[in-house]
This record gives C-alpha cells, sequence and structure tokens, in this order.
C-alpha cells in the first residue's frame, strides 16, 4: 500500500486564504516548487494576492 | 455596517476577531488532517485555536500558517513541524507596538522582509537618531488623529498589532517605498523612516497603509473583482502596472487619506503650515482618486463586496468634492 503525501490529504477549501485560489492549486503548486524557504511567500502570495490582498506602497 | 466608509473601532475589532476565528479554524483542520503524521499533539492544538480565538495575535501567527500550509503541499514534512512549532509558540499580542525591522527573532525579520517587499534588501535597519525621529512622528500622528479625527485613530489601532519601521534607501533615484501591508502579515504595516517628512505625511501614512488591512479583512471570504491576475492595469500610485485589486486597493487609500486630511481641516486642529499642506494634499487625492475610479469603471468586474466597499469610497469622494 502506498501512504498518500499529506499534500494530498489536505483540501485548499478548508484553508483560510487558499480557499479563494483552490482552483488554482496545481499552478501555484508548480509555482512554488523546489522554492520553498527564502521566496516562497513572494511567490504566492502575488498569486494569491491578485485575488484577495496585494502588497501595496512600493514606488518607483 | 462593516462596509461604510467611516472608519470605527467596532469595525476594526469586529473584522480582528473573524480573521483570528478564520486562522483558528484551519489550524484546527490542519490539527485534525495532519498533525499526527507530523508529531503534534492535539491538546497543543486545542491550546493555541483557543488562545487565537480569545485575543489579539501577532502578525506571525498568519505569516507561519500560510507558510506551513505551502510546506505542507511541498511536503517538506520537517518544515511544516517546524512551522507547525512556531505557531504552537505564539503568545497573544495585546496591544499596538511600534519597533524597528530588526528588533525580533531573525526569522521574523526575515519573513517581514521578504513578505513585505520585492525586493527584501529595500528594508535596512534604520540608525537611532532616524528611528527615534520616526517614532516621534508616528506618536505626533496618533496624537493629532486623536484630536481630530479620533475615529480613524481608533480603527488604526483597532486593525493594526504592529507598526514596523525600516530605513528605505537614501538615494533619491533608488527604488524605494513609503509603507507595505501584506495579506498574510494581518494586523501589521511597514513604515519607511524616510517615507514621511511630517506629522501629517504620518498621519496619512498609517491611514492609507491601516486601509490595506482593512480591505484584507473585508476580503476574508472573497475577492473585491472577478478580474484574472494576469490583466494589469494603470495605477494612480504606482509607476507599475496593478491588478484591478490593487487599482480597488489604491483608490480606496487615496479616499481614506483624503476622509482624513478633511476631518482635520474641519477640526481645526492643524497649524497654519499644516493646513496648507493638507489643502495641497486634498487636491491631489482628489486627482488620484479620479483617475483610479476612472480606471475601475473601465475595467474593472466588480464583486458584490467590491460594489458596496467602493460605494462608500465614491460616495464620501462626490460629497466632499461638491461641498
Amino acid at each position: 500500500m502506498t501512504k498518500r503525501p499529506l499534500s494530498a490529504q489536505l483540501d485548499w477549501n478548508n484553508l483560510f486564504g487558499f480557499e479563494q485560489v483552490a482552483g488554482d492549486r496545481d499552478a501555484i503548486r508548480r509555482e512554488i516548487s523546489g522554492r520553498l524557504g527564502a521566496k516562497v511567500g513572494n511567490k504566492v502570495g502575488n498569486k494569491v494576492g491578485a485575488k484577495i490582498g496585494t502588497k501595496a506602497g512600493v514606488k518607483a | 455596517m462593516l462596509t461604510s466608509f467611516e472608519p470605527s473601532s467596532a469595525r476594526g475589532e469586529a473584522l480582528d476577531r473573524g480573521m483570528r476565528n478564520r486562522l483558528a479554524d484551519s489550524v484546527d483542520y490542519l490539527g485534525t488532517s495532519v498533525g499526527e503524521a507530523i508529531g503534534i499533539d492535539p491538546a497543543d492544538v486545542a491550546r493555541l485555536t483557543a488562545s487565537l480565538r480569545a485575543a489579539r495575535q501577532s502578525p506571525h501567527a498568519f505569516g507561519a500558517y500560510y507558510e506551513l500550509v505551502l510546506a505542507l503541499e511541498q511536503d517538506d514534512l520537517d518544515e511544516a513541524r517546524r512551522l507547525f512549532d512556531e505557531l504552537l509558540s505564539q503568545a497573544p499580542f495585546p496591544r499596538l507596538r511600534i519597533a524597528s525591522i530588526e528588533n525580533r527573532p531573525q526569522p521574523e525579520v526575515e519573513r517581514y522582509r521578504r513578505m513585505f517587499l520585492d525586493a527584501p534588501e529595500l528594508a535596512a535597519e534604520p540608525g537611532p537618531a532616524l528611528l527615534k525621529d520616526c517614532r516621534d512622528r508616528i506618536a505626533a500622528a496618533f496624537a493629532l488623529l486623536d484630536a481630530g479625527f479620533p475615529q480613524m485613530a481608533e480603527e488604526i489601532r483597532a486593525l493594526l498589532v504592529e507598526i514596523i519601521i525600516a530605513a528605505g534607501p537614501d538615494d533619491p533615484k533608488a527604488l524605494t517605498f513609503d509603507g507595505a501591508s501584506h495579506y498574510m502579515l494581518w494586523g501589521a504595516t511597514l513604515l519607511n523612516a524616510r517615507g514621511q517628512a511630517t506629522v501629517l505625511d504620518t498621519a496619512q501614512a498609517l491611514a492609507h497603509e491601516s486601509g490595506h488591512n482593512l480591505l484584507f479583512g473585508h476580503c476574508a471570504s472573497g475577492s473585491l473583482a472577478d478580474n484574472a491576475d494576469d490583466e494589469l492595469f494603470a495605477s494612480p500610485l504606482r509607476a507599475d502596472p496593478r491588478p484591478m485589486d490593487g487599482i480597488i486597493h489604491a483608490a480606496y487609500v487615496i479616499a481614506r487619506m483624503h476622509q482624513t486630511l478633511n476631518r482635520l481641516l474641519a477640526a481645526g486642529v492643524l497649524d497654519a503650515e499644516q493646513t496648507a499642506a493638507a489643502r495641497a494634499d486634498l487636491a491631489a487625492h482628489e486627482r488620484n482618486f479620479r483617475a483610479g475610479d476612472g480606471v475601475i469603471r473601465g475595467g474593472a468586474r466588480l464583486t458584490e463586496l467590491g460594489d458596496g466597499v467602493l460605494a462608500g469610497a465614491r460616495d464620501y469622494m462626490a460629497a466632499a468634492v461638491a461641498a
């Protein structure tokens, strides 16, 4: 018997902030793949942020 | 009414409570779903969720949660366990803290830098004199708001649990920032100690950045607009094109700064120099709001929430300009 990975046991529809992008989960997963650590907050922040809020204030 | 344009401490407290309850529900779900697999004691999860529901929390409770879900998504169990432990170590954060960016444990310094800014190196630790000037300006800005627009001061205190002070670049040609907020860091806002020159600037910056947090609270259950995230539009506040959500945020916080100046002027708490500066800024905010709202009217597919939130800002601006 193969044990299911933990990621497969989680339904994003039950997770605050992630339920709004549950439909984009595969794309987000590809985007963050291998990037865990320094940049992951930014990568997903930008993706999810476009839906439910965004960083603001940086100016040229 | 939560989407009213009038600030209130009750609204800020209600949004904070709502955000903490949503976080607690999700932590409870994580504990049930994966807690055993990563060695988390259910009693610890129960204690944490009770604490999350009971009292205000550090922005890092939210930041660690988001990173925890992403670690689980990558099946990085060691990182997930570390982040769950960080969540379990969170203590209530009862009152507004104002501190420099490096005045905290190193992992929290790094999280603030990477989440707030695309270029983390922009947020340097301010030197003692710069930090003191900024802290003094923040205290004076709150005193000014308490005197002239207390509802705004109270709502800011209800929305924000931490104001983080950093030093942006001192090269006038460099990319920089005035302030920053991020929905993954509920209750936190980053201010550039070099981003405001006067107490009035800082009062506006506080109204502005707390306005972003206010919108994050509104959006806990849905978006302001249905536009795709790769549809980009001209922003009234930034040189780079932004998703529609960013344009709505910009227009809303511009109206909030306008409201702040209007109320301070009406309350008669500004000196002659501040009065002249406020009038000049009001004119700029009017122009910028009109530009942002024009982009929204031309391209936004507003949700019911977005329509309700914007209606308050539009009604306020229309009445203020007509007055």
